[in-house]
């Protein structure tokens, strides 16, 4: 089973393309002037990009369920408990130059 | 506006290009070069980069998925120690002369540059072995590459590279592919810190994006026909000029 190749293959690229598409179109709304439609059509644009990136986290870890990958699925649990502390505990970017 | 936003989408996307092209997220670059030439306090520019970052190692991830040039499970457990290093870096920052710390690592990561540079020419191994010593060492040289992006706010290709090709003998083609899906995790929180706090333009980060994606597709693709050889030689010089900025910021000039 290589779920993750799927996933990227369909699902974040789809995700990934989808939020572009709308941040492209919430840029033309801006264009012909309707400001507030505008704000909230990119709002969307931006939350699709921010939950893609999840999407191969959480894949890899139904993978390992299935596989039985201890060391994988320890693993994967300690990353999105950190994700979920940094974001909701700590609050800040502990990669502010991240490159 | 639409100079700013062509100069932003310019940018961001040579960035991304190259970023996606050597493993890394492209924000040393992104960073002065919004503050110097579009105005941008750091603050705004750093919360910029981190969105386009985020872009932009996504798309380069799918190209080297593809190409099954992502090896997940080191991936995930270097991530993992490398979030850990810097949660605890970023709190250790009050103890430590971040001054002096930069010329260490400044020295290390020129050090590192040296071997990426010479070794450019050395035959790739064939495929990624990894001995339980081996992990140790990844492990151990990722906690101390979070803890120092936590103290100086460096980034994480940057130092993953290094420890996937020159410590954990990874094929440089595969170290780029596993690097960037490591960035992928590591930006989204944030940049989503970022923008709860408002410190993205909703316009400006949707040129950002875009102009990352474009940049990423077409530099994760470049990055399949250059030679590996050609990667490695313009990694290493990437990370010499990076080594030196920290290293003159380390000795107090304003970089």
């Amino acid at each position: 089973m290589n779920l993750i190749k799927y996933a990227y293959k369909y699902i974040v690229k789809s995700l990934l393309l989808a939020s572009i598409s709308i941040l492209i179109l919430g840029l033309v709304i801006y264009g012909l002037g309707y400001n507030d439609l505008c704000i909230n059509v990119l709002e969307l644009g931006y939350w699709i990009l921010f939950v893609t990136p999840l999407i191969p986290v959480l894949t890899l870890f139904i993978e390992s369920l299935y596989k039985k990958d201890m060391e994988m699925m320890l693993t994967i649990s300690i990353i999105l408990v950190a994700l979920i502390i940094n974001i909701y505990f700590i609050g800040f970017s502990y990669l502010p130059f991240s490159g | 506006m639409i100079d700013v936003l062509a100069l932003i989408f310019t940018i961001i996307m040579g960035s991304a290009m190259l970023g996606s092209m050597i493993g890394v997220g492209g924000g040393f670059i992104i960073v002065p070069l919004l503050s110097i030439f579009a105005g941008f306090s750091v603050k705004e520019a750093v919360a910029l980069s981190l969105l386009s970052i985020v872009a932009n190692s996504l798309s380069a991830t799918i190209v080297y998925v593809r190409e099954r040039l992502v090896n997940f499970k080191l991936g995930l457990l270097l991530e993992t120690s490398t979030m850990l290093g810097a949660v605890a870096g970023a709190n250790l920052l009050l103890l430590i002369n971040e001054f002096l710390l930069e010329i260490i690592f400044g020295l290390v990561l020129i050090y590192a540059s040296y071997r990426m540079i010479k070794g450019a020419s050395l035959k790739e191994p064939k495929e990624l072995v990894l001995s339980v010593k081996k992990k140790l060492y990844g492990v151990s040289a990722s906690f101390l590459a979070g803890l120092s992006s936590g103290m100086l706010g460096i980034g994480g290709g940057l130092l993953k590279m290094p420890i996937l090709v020159l410590l954990l003998s990874t094929p440089t083609r595969i170290a780029i592919g596993t690097s960037v899906f490591m960035i992928s995790i590591t930006t989204v929180t944030g940049a989503y810190i970022h923008f709860s706090n408002k410190l993205i333009n909703f316009y400006y980060g949707a040129v950002a994006v875009i102009g990352a994606y474009l940049g990423a597709q077409i530099g994760s693709r470049l990055s399949l026909k250059v030679e590996t050889i050609q990667l490695k030689r313009i990694f290493g010089f990437v990370l010499l000029f990076f080594s030196v900025i920290m290293i003159l910021r380390g000795c107090g000039v304003p970089i």
